[in-house]
This record gives C-alpha cells, sequence and structure tokens, in this order.
C-alpha cells in the first residue's frame, strides 16, 4: 500500500471526526491547520527526554521527540500522551481556602494573604523552625532556587527538603561517601560502549523505556554484549537479560560482597588502579587497607552469599565473571531498588566497589551509573541544594564556610543562615505531627499518597493545629484535599524554566502557552509571597531568567560550575552537561578524566583524579549485609514490595488523565507469584486484603509467574487502593531515605 | 527556541495525527472517517489484571506474539499507541502518519525520497523488523 501526502491530508478528516466522538483528543484533533513548535523536555521520569511542544489556537495539541536530544527522538508512551494532561478536567483553576471545613474560592489576593500572615505569625511566635517548605524534583531550577533562598535566608530555616529525598538520597549520599561530590560522572552515552550492564534494583523497561530502549539496541548491537539484572522480580528489563538474578529481598549486599570476593579470589581487579586511586574504609573514616577488605569479604563466598540471599552461588560467580572481565566495559545502573532502603547508601557504595576494584571507571562504557526518577531532582534540588543538610552547589549547611559564603552571595548579614541542618522528608512530617511544625508550604508534589505509612502523615497534614499551604496543578489530590490553601500552579508547558536530569544534562523547557483560568508559575508565585513577607529585596526576580544568572553566579567555581550555560546558550542547544565553566566550553560527559573534565589539569599523570576525595582516592568502603528493618515472621510472612508500572508515574496526577492510561491500567493489583495464590486459595481477580504493623489495604489479585514466590509487589501510582497505608516509614541513618521496597505483611482473601 | 515546525511540514502533520491518535500499522487504506461499526473493538469488561496483550494472547495469538517477540513489545509500546482504546477512540487499522512521533525523521526521509509514507509496506505490522533491500532513510546523527 502506497499512502501518500494527500491521502495523509485525508486523514486529518478522520481526526475531527473521531472529535465528534468526544474523545479526550478532541483539541489535538482539531489542530489540522499551522502549528508552532516549541523545544522543551518531557515533564515525566529523570531521563530528560528532549521533545517539541506542538501549539495551536493557544493549547497544547501535540509533542514530538527532538531527534537532536539524547533520546534521538524517542519518547515512551507516557511521554507521546502528554498533551492530555493539558486541559485535564482536575485542572485546578482558582485560589481556594479552608472554611469551616471546606475549601472554598477565593481571590489570589485573599489566598497569598493568608499564606503570608500564617506564616509570618507562626515564625515569629515559635521561631523560624516552626515553619517549613516540601519541594519536588519535578518543580523548574529556579522554582526550587527561590524557594531555598527564601526559606533559609528569608525565614531562617533549613526545613527545607523535597520528595527527592524518598527517591534518590541514598544515591546522592552513595557518591558523596565514595567520591566526595554527588551525582554520576558518566553520561547516557556510555551506553553505546558497555560491554557489560548490571542493572541492579532498576526496572528501566518500565520506569525509564527510552534509556532502555538503548541498552536493548546496544545489546544487539554490540559484540557479546552481557545484561546482568538483580531484582528479586522478574520484570520486562529482564527480557533482555542473559542473567537474571532473583534473591530475596533486602540481601543484595551479600551479593554485591560476594561480587567483589569473586573479582579479588580470581584475580580481576586492577591492582595498579587500586593502589593509585583507591582508599578503603569502614563507617565514615577512610582508615582500612585491602587486606582488611579480603577478611571482610571471606564471610561472602558465593556459596554463603548464596545462602543468605536464596539464590544460585554460580550466577553470583558468573555475574563477577562478566563484570571483571579484563578489557570489557562495564555499566552499572541502579534506582529505588537500592534506594529506597534502610542500608540504601551501603547498597550504593557496594555497587561503586565493583568499579573501583576493576578500574572499570571513567572510561566510556565504564562507569556506575544512577538512574532518576523524577525530571529535575538532580538539576534543582539535589544540585541546588534544596534539601535539609544542602546548600547549593555541592555546600553543606553544617560548614560554616559553606554557610559564609552564601551569606556573601545572597547578601544577607554574617549568621544569617542557621548552622543545623533542618528536617528530612519523613521527620518533617513528623515535627508536623509533633505540633512543632506549624506552617508546611508543598510545591508540586503529593505527600498525602507518596509519603511512606501514610495515614499517619495525612492525620497530621489535616490536624487543626497545622496549617498547609499546597501548590498544585491538580485539584483535589490526596494532599490538596488535606490542605488550607490551594494555590492553582502552572503546569509544564505553561511556563519557563531549567530542568537537569540523570547525566548532569541541563536543559531549557520554554514557555509554549498561557496557565489556564488564574494558575499561575510557582516562581511568580513565591517571589510575591517573599515580597509580603518582607523578603522582596532578596528575591528581587522579575523573571526565571534573572534568576538563572544569579544561579549560574552560585555556582561559579564549584565543582559544579555551569557559568557557560547563558539562557541564550540553552535556548539554542539540545542539552548541555556539567561542568561547563566558560562559554565556549563543550560541557563535561565524563568527570574527574583528564581531557574531559576541566576541574582535573591537562598535565595530570594519571588518566583519572578523584578530586572530591583527600589524597584523590575514592573509598572502597566495607559494608556488611544488613538486614531490611522488617523481615517476614509468622503473623506477617510474606515480604511487600513496591514500584512503577510503565503505564503510570508517581501519584498518577498526570496519567490518571490519559484516558489511554487509564483505560490499560485502572488499578493497582496485588501480584502474587501463583503458588502464593494457590496457597491462599485466591485466582487472578479475586479481592485480597494486604496488611502490616501499620495498616491495611484491600486489592485485586494478579498472578505473576515472574514474581518471586514469597513476595507480593504493588505499584504506587493508585489514589484510591494506597499500597503506602501499608509501608514501612523506616529510614537510612545516613540518607533519611525511607524503606519503601521491603516490608513484612500478610495476605488474606478480602 | 520556538519554531514553525522542528522538522518540516509534512513530519508536522504526521506528528498531529499520531497525537490525535488517528493512525496505525495495519496495512489498509487510511479511513476517511472514524472506524466503522465492523472495526470497533468488542465490547469488553475487563478485570483488573486483563491486559490487551493478556487477552490477545489467547483471541489472536499471532498478533500478540508478533508485537511481543518484535521492537515495540520489547520496549512497552503498548497497544493503545496505535490502537486507542477499546472505545470510541478504537482503531483497528491505524494511520502510518503515527510513526512521527518517535521516528520522525525516518517519516520525513522516506516522504523526501518519493512520497511515500507507508511505513507498515516495509515494516510488517505489530513485528516491524527492519526492512530490506535499499533503505529510503537518510543516516542522521544521534544514538544509533
Amino acid at each position: 500500500m502506497k499512502v501518500t501526502r494527500r491521502d495523509f491530508l485525508r486523514t486529518s478528516a478522520a481526526a475531527s471526526a473521531l472529535a465528534a466522538l468526544g474523545s479526550p483528543c478532541r483539541a489535538l484533533a482539531e489542530a489540522t491547520g499551522p502549528v508552532t513548535w516549541t523545544k522543551s523536555v518531557c515533564r515525566y521520569c529523570g531521563t530528560g527526554c528532549g521533545l517539541y511542544v506542538g501549539v495551536k489556537n493557544g493549547k497544547v495539541t501535540a509533542v514530538q521527540g527532538d531527534g537532536d536530544n539524547h533520546n534521538a527522538g524517542f519518547l515512551c508512551l507516557k511521554g507521546l500522551l502528554l498533551p492530555e494532561i493539558m486541559a485535564a478536567p482536575d485542572r485546578h483553576l482558582h485560589p481556594l481556602v479552608r472554611r469551616n471545613g471546606k475549601l472554598v474560592r477565593v481571590s489570589w489576593e485573599e489566598a497569598m494573604g493568608l499564606v503570608a500572615s500564617r506564616f509570618k505569625e507562626a515564625a515569629e511566635k515559635f521561631g523560624p523552625d516552626a515553619v517549613g517548605f516540601y519541594g519536588s524534583g519535578q518543580a523548574l531550577t529556579e522554582e526550587s532556587y527561590v524557594a531555598n533562598k527564601l526559606f533559609r535566608a528569608g525565614l531562617r530555616t533549613n526545613n527545607v527538603d523535597g520528595n527527592p529525598r524518598l527517591c534518590m538520597a541514598s544515591a546522592a549520599a552513595g557518591y558523596l561517601s565514595t567520591y566526595g561530590k554527588d551525582e554520576p560522572m558518566g553520561c547516557y552515552e556510555d551506553i553505546d560502549h558497555a560491554d557489560v550492564f548490571l542493572i541492579v534494583g532498576a526496572n528501566m523497561a518500565e520506569a525509564h523505556p527510552v534509556l532502555f530502549r538503548r541498552v536493548a539496541r546496544r545489546r544487539e548491537q554490540g559484540k557479546g554484549v552481557k545484561v546482568i539484572v538483580l531484582d528479586p522480580r522478574r520484570t520486562p528489563t529482564s527480557r533482555i537479560a542473559d542473567l537474571h538474578l532473583s534473591f530475596t529481598p533486602g540481601t543484595d549486599l551479600a551479593i554485591l560482597n560476594a561480587m567483589a570476593h569473586v573479582l579479588l579470589a580470581e584475580g580481576m581487579a586492577d591492582e595498579e588502579f587500586v593502589r593509585a586511586h583507591v582508599a578503603f574504609g569502614e563507617g565514615t573514616e577512610a582508615n582500612k587497607s585491602l587486606d582488611d577488605y579480603r577478611k571482610l569479604l571471606a564471610d561472602y563466598a558465593p556459596a554463603r552469599a548464596a545462602e543468605i540471599a536464596g539464590c544460585r552461588a554460580e550466577d553470583i560467580v558468573t555475574a563477577a565473571r562478566w563484570f571483571g572481565e579484563q578489557g570489557r566495559a562495564a555499566m552499572s545502573m541502579w534506582t529505588q531498588g537500592l534506594n529506597q532502603r534502610t542500608r540504601g547508601v551501603w547498597a550504593n557504595n557496594l555497587v561503586h566497589n565493583l568499579h573501583l576494584l576493576t578500574g572499570k571507571i571513567g572510561l566510556p562504557g565504564s562507569t556506575p551509573f544512577s538512574l532518576t526518577g523524577q525530571p529535575n531532582a538532580c538539576g534543582g534540588v539535589r544540585d541546588g541544594g534544596a534539601l535539609a543538610h544542602l546548600l547549593p552547589y555541592g555546600r553543606l549547611v553544617a560548614n560554616e564556610k559553606h554557610r559564609e559564603e552564601m551569606e556573601r552571595l545572597w547578601g544577607v548579614p554574617a549568621g544569617t543562615l542557621a548552622p543545623k541542618p533542618g528536617l528530612a522528608a519523613v521527620d518533617l512530617f513528623r515535627s508536623l505531627e509533633e505540633g512543632k511544625l506549624k506552617c508546611l508550604y508543598v510545591m508540586c508534589t503529593n505527600p498525602g499518597q507518596s509519603l511512606p505509612n501514610v495515614d499517619r502523615y495525612r492525620k497530621a497534614m489535616a490536624g487543626d493545629g497545622s496549617f498547609l499551604v499546597v501548590s498544585e496543578a491538580f485539584h483535589p489530590t490526596r494532599t490538596s484535599e488535606l490542605a488550607d490553601v490551594v494555590l492553582p500552579a502552572a503546569l509544564w508547558a505553561e511556563k519557563e524554566g531549567v530542568y537537569g536530569c540523570a547525566e548532569r544534562r541541563y536543559q531549557l523547557l520554554q514557555k509554549a502557552v498561557e496557565p489556564p483560568g488564574e494558575a499561575r508559575p510557582d516562581f511568580d508565585i513565591l517571589c510575591e509571597l517573599a515580597g509580603r513577607l518582607g523578603h522582596g529585596k532578596l528575591i528581587p526576580f522579575k523573571t526565571p531568567e534573572e534568576a538563572w544568572n544569579e544561579i549560574l553566579r552560585v555556582a561559579k567555581g564549584t565543582p559544579y560550575d555551569f557559568s557557560g550555560m547563558t539562557r541564550e546558550r540553552l535556548r539554542q542547544a539540545h542539552g548541555l552537561l556539567w561542568p561547563l565553566p566558560a562559554a565556549g566550553h563543550p560541557g563535561t560527559r565524563r568527570r574527574y578524566v583528564r581531557g574531559e573534565d576541566p576541574l582535573v589539569p591537562a598535565a595530570h599523570p594519571q588518566r583519572i583524579q578523584f578530586y572530591g576525595r583527600p589524597g584523590a582516592r575514592a573509598v572502597v568502603w566495607l559494608r556488611p549485609q544488613k538486614s531490611p528493618e522488617e523481615v517476614p515472621d509468622a503473623v506477617y510472612p510474606l515480604y511487600l514490595t513496591t514500584g512503577r508500572v510503565i503505564e503510570h508515574w508517581h501519584t498518577g496526577t498526570m496519567t490518571r488523565n490519559c484516558r489511554e492510561l487509564r483505560h490499560a491500567r485502572a488499578e493497582a493489583t496485588a501480584e502474587m507469584h501463583p503458588q502464593d495464590a494457590a496457597r491462599l486459595g485466591v485466582e487472578g481477580g479475586d479481592p485480597v486484603r494486604i496488611t502490616s504493623r501499620r495498616g491495611q489495604e484491600t486489592f485485586r489479585v494478579s498472578l505473576a509467574e515472574g514474581g518471586r514466590p514469597g513476595v507480593v509487589f504493588v505499584h504506587m501510582h493508585d489514589d484510591r487502593r494506597l499500597c503506602n497505608r501499608i509501608t514501612i516509614d523506616a529510614v537510612d541513618p545516613v540518607s533519611r531515605q525511607p524503606e519503601y521496597k521491603i516490608c513484612a505483611v500478610k495476605v488474606e482473601k478480602a | 527556541m520556538t519554531t514553525a515546525s522542528p522538522l518540516g511540514s509534512a513530519a508536522r502533520l504526521l506528528v498531529l495525527l499520531l497525537v490525535t491518535g488517528v493512525g496505525g500499522c495495519a496495512a489498509s487504506s487510511p479511513k476517511p472517517e472514524h472506524a466503522t461499526a465492523r472495526e470497533r473493538h468488542p465490547a469488553v469488561s475487563a478485570p483488573a489484571e486483563e491486559t490487551c496483550l493478556s487477552c490477545h494472547a489467547r483471541t489472536t495469538p499471532q498478533v500478540a506474539k508478533a508485537w511481543q517477540e518484535g521492537r515495540h513489545g520489547l520496549t512497552l509500546v503498548l497497544c493503545f499507541v496505535c490502537h486507542g482504546t477499546t472505545g470510541a477512540d478504537f482503531r483497528l487499522r491505524p494511520e502510518p502518519g503515527l510513526c512521527a512521533g518517535c521516528h520522525a525523521r525516518n517519516v520525513q526521509s522516506a516522504m523526501d525520497a518519493g512520497g511515500r509514507t507507508d511505513c507498515f509496506a516495509c515494516h510488517p505490522a505489530h513485528a516491524l523488523r527492519p526492512a530490506r533491500g535499499e533503505s529510503p532513510h537518510r543516516k542522521e546523527g544521534g544514538q544509533p
């Protein structure tokens, strides 16, 4: 069959016909005339796929992948359906204030006046730490920056945290402890050079589909490329696995140590690299030796680790041999399976250990690469320092020199910045529960659904003693329904700002359309709030570009230095990777590498310099296997693990507005191995009640052949069937990231 | 950067078709109107654990297998991306124009090479195997 241009023009008539059926795509179908295209970035995961936003008659009508960006034009199915979220029926259009228990429409003037007076009053009466900000890895960099500056230097509290604490704090602490600097040193292009992939605790096929495609393509085209997947469940990612290693949840520390054991025992360590670039440590001090490390690993012979992990010893050996084979580039990729753990930082350290032992780091295709869940968790929150213990661009609250430096940069008196780190996410909501935190400003996130042990914190948010402000593009959400004030926020293509994705790639999202109703960009709302709180001089910005220009100055001279990323350059570019310290600098694909990273002197005698650590030595940390906070017992005999599916994203506020996605996956189910279901006497579709020590929820059963017996999986996206009623709010002692991935439950017929 | 088109008018139109959900991967003439009654998806009342694939693995096993073993199956380009839902927006024979959402350059280069836009003539529906013979597509930069 041949279809000509004429045929295509004719098919546009079909689009209009569909519109008549009341399809949610109606606005799109009508867009058959001239369209303008604005360069942007996908709203969803941390891959940061470039795309163009098509606009017709002031409405977003289409998207198209950006062929000049890293994603080479590819988008996942959620990205392709982005236009549907813009005009969703639950877009929040007008400010609301709670009166007599009900949210009622008010003017912006009234809503902002109330917010400012309540925050001011609480800070004056109870002290600065009676107020707090809970932000998002989905906010634009300029938005997070303004909030960070306002709360720390204006309201003088370090109670600034956000949802990246729930998804990547352990990865950040892993990089920081091992290399002295946060953020991955490699880049997406490394995928095209890798010979071995170690994918651990990551379901890339569903959570990072465009990167998964790139890995699959590399496996097809490279010579003898091997993919190792470590995951208790056999997910769609395992379809490209040459080895899928299933194990008992929480025992992967033993497996990773056993892989290191094999690498050393079989002579696959790069001794020269280790001598030149590696130190060994335990706890927080790099005071151990290679011999000490060998002694620790003696307890993790493959047979012993296999016994702990419930897997086959020969699979551990195979994984180690593939990873360690000389001359073969090895890339590890991981996400929440490692991060959302009470020993998430340790698990991250153990992956880094494999790279440092073998010297498979800082070379094309050899890199430890943490995947990211949100589009601007790295750029806006992690780099921008909008977490309770951080200040912008690698600076720490607890470091006096860093505070002084930020006080100078922000033009505030010495001593303005409080020396005590603020409260991390779960701690922030516990403070709300205790009545110490009086006012909380939540921006672009949904903790009323996403926090672990969520009913506990929903009570705190709804309590009479707390004043909760929620700035959201959609209403109601499971958080805005609890709020005292709900501010209508502009969404994605309705505003301008920068996103920074997992590979240190910063990209400008340009405004394509006006916000609907009375919705406004969070940047504007925060700037107005600053003025109302008496901090107009501190936050003088008229445009996000003005804030960006200040951000460039704040980052200058730090290891992040991207001062060459002018607004104009970002407008023209299809993503730029930092460090990028001068206007003509091309950006940095691989950090710490001589000839690539501008912070490594050109005359450095070795190919790599880990300049973040004393003596330029990265640390192999000695970390033993440690069980999760909760393991099954006689009363709660199964593991519950939570995660993502391809059709939805986060709490589903956006993806549930896409007819196709809602239709394809309407509700969360309890994915059970057929053996467990048979033992319980249930079949697919039967309702079951899952109960933990914290709460319960009812789901219908979905039989999963690829599941692991003894493990139940529920996805996190359903706003009616909340898996987080059940999950545990225990946190990693270093990163403060909760253990969403593992808790003990019982499952009963409902 | 706001442009009239990131690629050209042809690709622009194709993307519109893609996002409207009018398109497809069956090898027949494009329909001037929406799906006829004959082409409507049978009414389904699927339980929560049922998916397009689990049902079609029983009802149209060859099609399900071809998709699952193909590129789109591997990378989870699910059925509704081309076919819509089982409701009023269902299309049995999606238009080839859908492809431009991710493959705009290839669509553009095929059109530039002779006005052909029938992707499925060379890349059979569901399996979507690479075509044999001379390619009309330009090799451009970007990842492989």
